[in-house]
C-alpha cells in the first residue's frame, strides 16, 4: 500500500469521469476491469474461429463439433471466471492449504485407476458425454492461490528454513504431475512458484540456489528414467536438431513453422490456408492451433493476437502493482507467470525456437480444463484488480 | 502493494515478460515478413526420400452430365506405427478390432501395411461413418498414435448402373504394372481395371505430385517438402445415355426372369443365366447404351467386398456380355442377304428369288439324305426375300447358302481342282462368290475388334482357312462343306459375333453402309474440381465419329432388305407379337434370332432399327441389339426386351409397363 500514489488514483478516476474516489459508496463492479476481461474474451473468440479453420473438416457430417465443444467449454469457463470474480479474492486468503489439499488429491486421485491414459499420459479423468477432466490444469489456479496465500502469511520471514518447507510443499504436486508424465506442466508449475517467491521476497542467493535445484530436478527426472524416450528426445531435438533421435518431433516442428512461415505478412485468408486446410500440422487444434493464426491471418493477425495476450498481461502486472494487499499482488504474479511462460513457449515452439512440449496456448488451445482454469484465473485477476480500492 | 524490494522485483518480472513478446514478435518478423523463405535446411545425415502425392482422379459422366464415377474426400483413420509401443500396439489392435468390426488379426494387416514406408501414416479405417468418428474423438486414449484423416476414395454413384461401361479402379497388380513399366505407376497404386475407368485410365489418372521427405538414418521423417503439385485428372463424358442405360438394364432383367418362367420342350425351365442389351446410334457409333447381366456394384471393390462376384465362374457377373462371343442364329440372315443381293451371278433374280419347301418345312440339298428343316418344322411355303426375313424361314437361307457352296465348288474346279471338295484346294482370295458370305460379314465387322477399346471374347467368321486352323489334327474336319455354308447362312455352326459387333454391323446397314467406329466417350475435359455442380472444365480432347470402312451397300439393296426387316415387326413377321400396337413416333424393323448352343439351350437375340428409312437428323436412328443366353425364341424373349426399350426411347415420360415374354406372334414361333 506503501507505493501506491494516491494522485495516480485521483487522475485514473478523472479519466473516466468517476470524480474523486469514494471508498464508502463504491461497488467493486465499478472498478470491473473491462480491458483484462475484454482482451481474454477475444482470445477465446479466435481461438473458436481457429479451432473451426482447423477441425471443420475432421467429423464427417458435423464440422462444429469441436467447435460447439469448445464454445461449451468457455461458457463454463465464464461462469468459473465470474463466480470467482464475485467472491472476494481475500477470503481465499487464509485458506492456502485447503487448496494444496484440493489440488493434491485430485492429481493424486488422477493417477489411480479412475483415471485415464491418453497417449501415454495418465493425466485426465473420463466424464460423461466423451468429456475428459485434466486435473493437471486446476493444478495450476491450485497451485497459484495456495503459494500466495502462503507466501503472504510469511511474508518478511521466508528464510532458508521456511523456503525448504515451501520447496518440500510444491514438490508434491509436481511429482505428481510427472508420474502421469507431464512435462509441460511441471515446467509452468515451476515458473509460477519461481515468479511469486520471487516477488514474495525470496533473496537472490536463494533464487540461484532455487534455480540450480531445478536443473539438477531435470537431470535426476532424466536420469532415473521418468520420461518416456521421446519426451527426451524432444528435448534433445531440440537442443541438437542433428540428433538421430529425432523420431516425429523435429518433422512436427519443421511443419508448424513451415506453416506459419507459408502465411507471410497477410495470411492466406481465413479457412484458406492450405498447410492448415491439407491436416499437415498434427494436433493442430490443440498445442499447434497457433500455426493456424500464423498461416491464415499472417504476420498482422499474429500480432494482433500478440496484442490481445499483452493487454491481459498488461493488466495483470498493473493489477498486481495496484493490488489492495500483498496476497492480491502475489495471486496476479503467479497468473501473470503462468500466462507469459505458456504463451511463450506455446507460440515459441511453433516458430521452432522452444522445444516441443504439451502445452497449450492459454484460451486458444482445444480443450476444456485449460480454457476454465485460464478463464477462472483471469477472473481471479479482475477479482483483485475491482477490489483494489477496499 | 508491494514493499520496495518486491516493487523492484515486479519490475523484473514485467520487463522480462516483454522481453518474451519481443523475442516472439522478431521470430515472427523473420520468420512471416523478412525471411522464412528457405528455412533451415535438415541435418546432414538426412537423405532426400520422394514420395508420392497422387492426384485426384478424373469423373466419368454420362452424356447428360450425370455422375458415373467420382472421387471424393473420405474421413480415414490413419496410424504413426513407427510410434508405437509394443503394449500401445497390443492395446490399439484389441480397440481398433471393436470399433471397425474386425478380428485383431486384420487390424494387424492393416497396419503392417507393406506399401507404406516407415515414416508414413497407413491407413486402417478408409471413410468412416460420423458415429466412428465421434467415438474415436471422444476415446482418444484407446487408440494411440492414431488420427484422423482426410483421404479420397473413388465412389460410383450409380452402384450397378452401367458398370460393366464404368469398370471399376484397384490396386495395380504386377501384369498391369510391368503393362505400365514407363508411366510411372508403383505397386501402391490405384488403376483401371475395367470399362471406362480402365479404357481411359491415361486421361481419369492425373499427374502425381511429388513431396521430399528427408529422413535421418534410420529412416524417420523429419522433414517434408512438397516438390510439385499433383494434377487432377481429366473428366470423361461417356456417349451413354443413363436413363435409357437403366431401361435397357431393366428390361434385360425383366426379360431374362420372364424367360426363366418359359419351357423348353426338351430341358425344362429356360434358365436365361445371361444377356446384354446395345443400343448404339446408327449414324456416328456412339454407344447409347450397353447393359450386361448379371453384372456388379464396383463400389464393392472399393470397399472389398468383391468375393461375391468370383464365386460363379460359369457365369461371372464381371464378364460383359456385350463383348462376348455368340451364334447369332437367324439375325445373321441380314448378312446372308447382303451377300446374296450383291452376287446376281448366283442369283440372278435379287430379291425375287424363291425358295420352295421340299419336303413341307424343309430343304433338301445335295442328296436324298440331307434335309434340313425349319425350326419346328414350321411350314412356310415358298417365299422370296422379304417374306423369308419376316418369317424367318431357315429353309430359305439352307438354299442360298447351299448355292454359294455350289458356288465355291466350282470356283474350285474352274482353277483346276477335282472332286468334291476342290473349293479347298484354292485360297479365300479365290472364292470373291463362294465365300461372298463371309467377306460380307468381315465388311460388315464381325469377326473382327469393334475397337471400342474394351477387350471382349474372340469372334469368328468361319471358312476353310478357319477349319485348318482350329483343327491342324483332323483332315476331316478341315473340310469345308455344304453343309457348313449352309449352316453359316442362318447364323449356326462355327460362327461368333459379339453383341455390340452385331449393333454395329445393323447400323452399318441402317445408315446406308458406313461402318462406325463403336465408342463409349464423347469428349474429355479439363478437371471439374472446384467448379459449380454442373459446370465442367475446358476440352481437352473431343472424340469425332470415326468411319472404319464403307461396305458398298447400295440403295436397291437395302430398300429390298429393309421391307423384309419391317415384315418382322408388322403382322405376320416373326416379331409381330412383340411389337404389337406399337405407337412410337419412330417407326422400327428389325430381326430376330435363335441359336442353338447344344447342349445348351437355345441364345434368344433380337436386332432393331429405328427410323429406317429417314435420312433426318431430326429423326433419330438407332440400333437395339438384345441377347439373352438360354433365353428361348428371339421373338419371345429378346424381341420383347427391344420393345420395352424402344418404349421408352420414343417417349421418356410415358407410362412403361414391364417386359411380356413369349407374346403371342400370330405365326407359328420360327427362327
Amino acid at each position: 500500500m506503501s507505493t501506491i500514489n494516491p494522485n495516480r488514483i485521483a487522475r485514473a478516476h478523472a479519466r473516466r469521469g468517476l470524480g474523486e474516489p469514494s471508498r464508502l459508496e463504491a461497488s467493486p463492479l465499478r472498478h470491473f476491469d473491462w480491458l483484462l476481461v475484454g482482451a481474454s474474451l477475444g482470445i477465446t473468440a479466435i481461438g473458436l474461429l481457429m479451432i473451426y479453420s482447423t477441425t471443420h473438416q475432421r467429423i464427417p457430417g458435423d464440422a462444429y463439433y469441436f467447435v460447439k465443444r469448445q464454445g461449451l467449454f468457455a461458457l463454463i469457463g465464464i461462469v468459473a471466471m465470474v463466480v470467482v470474480m464475485l467472491i472476494d479474492y481475500k477470503r481465499l486468503r487464509d485458506l492456502p492449504m485447503l487448496f494444496y489439499g484440493i489440488t493434491v488429491f485430485l492429481l493424486l486421485a488422477v493417477l489411480a485407476p479412475i483415471g485415464s491414459n491418453i497417449k501415454g499420459h495418465q493425466a485426465w479423468f473420463q466424464l460423461p458425454g466423451g468429456f475428459t477432466l485434466q486435473p493437471s490444469e486446476l493444478a495450476k489456479f491450485g497451485l497459484i492461490v495456495f503459494l500466495a496465500g502462503y507466501c503472504n502469511h510469511y511474508r518478511g520471514e521466508i528464510d532458508a528454513w521456511r523456503l525448504t518447507v515451501i520447496i518440500g510443499l510444491v514438490s508434491v504436486p509436481i511429482g505428481l504431475v510427472l508420474l502421469q508424465p507431464d512435462l509441460g506442466t511441471v515446467m509452468v508449475l515451476a515458473v509460477i512458484i519461481v515468479a511469486i517467491l520471487a516477488v514474495a521476497g525470496v533473496s537472490g542467493k536463494q533464487l540461484i540456489v532455487l534455480g540450480l535445484l531445478a536443473i539438477t530436478g531435470v537431470y535426476a527426472v532424466v536420469g532415473l528414467g521418468l520420461l518416456k524416450q521421446y519426451q527426451i528426445d524432444r528435448l534433445t531435438v531440440f537442443l541438437d536438431p542433428e540428433s538421430g533421435t529425432s523420431q516425429g518431433t523435429a518433422y512436427n516442428q519443421q511443419q508448424s513453422t513451415q506453416t506459419i512461415a507459408h502465411g507471410r505478412t497477410t495470411g492466406e485468408g481465413f479457412l484458406n490456408g492450405s498447410q492448415t486446410q491439407g491436416g499437415f500440422v498434427p494436433e493442430q487444434q490443440t498445442d499447434f492451433i497457433f500455426t493456424s493464426v500464423g498461416e491464415e491471418l499472417g504476420f498482422i493477425g499474429a500480432v494482433v493476437l500478440l496484442a490481445l495476450f499483452a493487454i491481459v498481461m498488461w493488466r495483470t502486472w498493473r493489477t498486481a502493482r495496484l493490488a489492495a494487499d500483498f496476497f492480491g499482488t502475489l495471486v496476479c504474479v503467479g497468473v501473470l507467470a503462468m500466462l507469459a511462460f505458456q504463451m511463450f513457449e506455446n507460440i515459441g515452439m511453433t516458430m521452432g525456437i522452444m522445444p516441443v512440449t504439451g502445452i497449450p496456448l492459454p484460451m486458444m488451445s482445444y480443450g476444456g480444463s485449460s480454457l476454465i482454469t485460464t478463464l477462472a484465473c483471469t477472473g481471479l485477476v479482475a477479482n483483485v484488480a475491482m477490489r483494489r480500492f477496499d | 502493494m508491494t514493499e520496495p524490494n518486491s516493487a523492484r522485483r515486479l519490475a523484473v518480472v514485467g520487463v522480462l515478460v516483454l522481453a518474451l513478446f519481443a523475442g516472439l514478435l522478431t521470430r515472427l518478423w523473420f520468420l512471416q515478413v523478412t525471411g522464412g523463405e528457405k528455412l533451415a535446411v535438415a541435418a546432414q545425415r538426412q537423405r532426400d526420400r520422394f514420395v508420392k502425392v497422387p492426384a485426384m482422379r478424373g469423373t466419368i459422366y454420362d452424356r447428360n452430365g450425370t455422375v458415373l464415377a467420382q472421387t471424393v474426400p473420405v474421413t480415414s483413420l490413419t496410424v504413426n506405427r513407427q510410434q508405437l509401443s509394443s503394449t500401445e500396439r497390443t492395446t490399439l489392435e484389441t480397440n481398433l478390432a471393436t470399433l471397425l468390426h474386425k478380428t485383431p488379426d486384420d487390424v494387424a494387416k492393416l497396419i503392417d501395411n507393406t506399401n507404406y514406408a516407415a515414416f508414413e501414416r497407413v491407413p486402417v479405417a478408409k471413410d468412416i461413418d460420423q458415429a466412428t468418428a465421434v467415438y474415436f474423438a471422444e476415446h482418444r486414449s484407446e487408440f494411440p498414435e492414431v488420427e484422423l484423416s482426410t483421404t479420397t476414395e473413388r465412389r460410383y454413384p450409380q452402384d450397378f448402373q452401367a458398370a460393366d461401361v464404368v469398370g471399376y479402379t484397384g490396386q495395380i497388380n504386377a501384369d498391369e504394372l510391368k503393362a505400365h513399366a514407363t508411366d510411372g505407376y508403383d505397386a501402391r497404386d490405384t488403376i483401371g481395371k475395367i470399362g471406362v475407368e480402365g479404357l481411359y485410365e491415361s486421361e481419369l489418372r492425373g499427374k502425381p505430385g511429388e513431396d521430399k521427405v528427408e529422413v535421418d538414418n534410420q529412416g524417420r521423417a523429419v522433414n517434408l517438402v512438397p516438390v510439385t503439385q499433383p494434377e487432377a485428372g481429366h473428366d470423361v463424358h461417356l456417349t451413354v445415355d443413363l436413363p435409357i442405360q437403366h431401361v435397357a438394364e431393366e428390361s434385360l432383367q425383366q426379360g431374362m426372369d420372364g424367360a426363366r418362367g418359359l419351357v423348353d420342350n426338351q430341358t425344362g425351365y429356360f434358365k436365361a443365366n445371361a444377356g446384354a442389351v446395345v443400343v448404339l446410334d446408327a449414324r456416328s457409333g456412339a454407344v447409347v447404351a450397353m447393359a450386361s447381366n448379371p453384372s456388379f456394384n464396383p463400389n464393392d471393390f472399393i470397399s472389398g467386398n468383391s468375393d461375391q462376384y468370383f464365386q460363379d465362374p460359369d457365369n461371372p457377373p464381371l464378364l460383359n456380355r456385350a463383348l462376348n462371343a455368340y451364334a447369332p442364329g437367324s439375325t445373321f440372315k441380314l448378312i446372308t442377304s447382303l451377300a446374296m443381293l450383291q452376287e446376281p451371278t448366283v442369283f440372278p433374280d435379287g430379291a425375287d428369288h424363291t425358295v420352295s419347301e421340299s419336303p413341307a418345312g424343309c430343304f433338301t440339298s445335295g442328296n436324298e439324305t440331307d434335309v434340313r428343316c425349319n425350326a419346328g418344322k414350321s411350314v412356310l411355303g415358298t417365299q422370296s426375300l422379304p417374306g423369308a426375313l419376316a418369317v424367318s424361314s431357315d429353309v430359305y437361307f439352307y438354299s442360298v447358302g447351299n448355292d454359294f457352296w455350289n458356288a465355291y465348288r466350282d470356283e474350285g474346279t474352274a482353277a483346276g481342282h477335282t472332286g468334291v471338295y476342290g473349293g479347298d484346294a484354292i485360297p479365300d482370295a479365290q472364292h470373291p462368290v463362294g465365300n461372298a458370305i463371309q467377306h460380307v460379314a468381315k465388311t460388315y465387322g464381325l469377326g473382327e475388334s469393334t475397337g471400342i477399346g474394351l477387350g471382349g471374347a474372340a469372334t469368328v467368321i468361319p471358312d476353310h482357312e478357319y477349319r485348318v486352323t482350329s483343327n491342324p489334327n483332323s483332315a476331316d474336319n478341315q473340310i469345308w462343306r455344304r453343309g457348313d455354308s449352309e449352316s453359316l447362312a442362318v447364323g449356326q455352326g462355327d460362327v461368333l459375333v459379339s453383341p455390340l459387333q452385331l449393333a454395329n454391323a445393323y447400323a452399318a446397314f441402317a445408315n446406308g453402309g458406313t461402318l462406325w467406329q463403336p465408342r463409349l466417350a464423347q469428349d474429355v475435359t479439363q478437371s471439374s474440381a472446384g467448379l459449380a455442380q454442373g459446370q465442367f472444365g475446358a476440352p481437352v480432347t473431343t472424340f469425332d465419329p470415326k468411319v472404319i470402312r464403307t461396305t458398298g451397300l447400295t440403295p436397291d439393296v437395302r430398300s429390298a432388305i429393309e421391307s423384309g426387316l419391317a415384315g418382322v415387326t408388322s403382322e405376320g413377321g416373326t416379331a409381330a407379337g412383340a411389337f404389337r400396337d406399337y405407337e412410337g413416333a419412330m417407326p422400327v424393323i428389325g430381326k430376330t434370332g435363335t441359336a442353338e448352343r447344344r447342349p445348351k439351350q437355345d441364345t434368344s437375340w433380337f436386332a432393331a432399327i429405328t427410323n429406317p428409312d429417314s435420312a433426318d437428323p431430326a429423326a433419330p436412328q438407332y440400333v437395339i441389339v438384345a441377347m439373352v443366353e438360354q433365353g428361348g425364341f428371339g421373338a419371345s424373349t429378346a424381341a420383347p426386351i427391344v420393345r420395352r426399350v424402344v418404349d421408352f426411347m420414343n417417349n421418356p415420360n410415358a407410362e412403361l409397363p414391364p417386359v411380356v415374354v413369349n407374346p403371342a406372334t400370330g405365326v407359328e414361333q420360327s427362327n
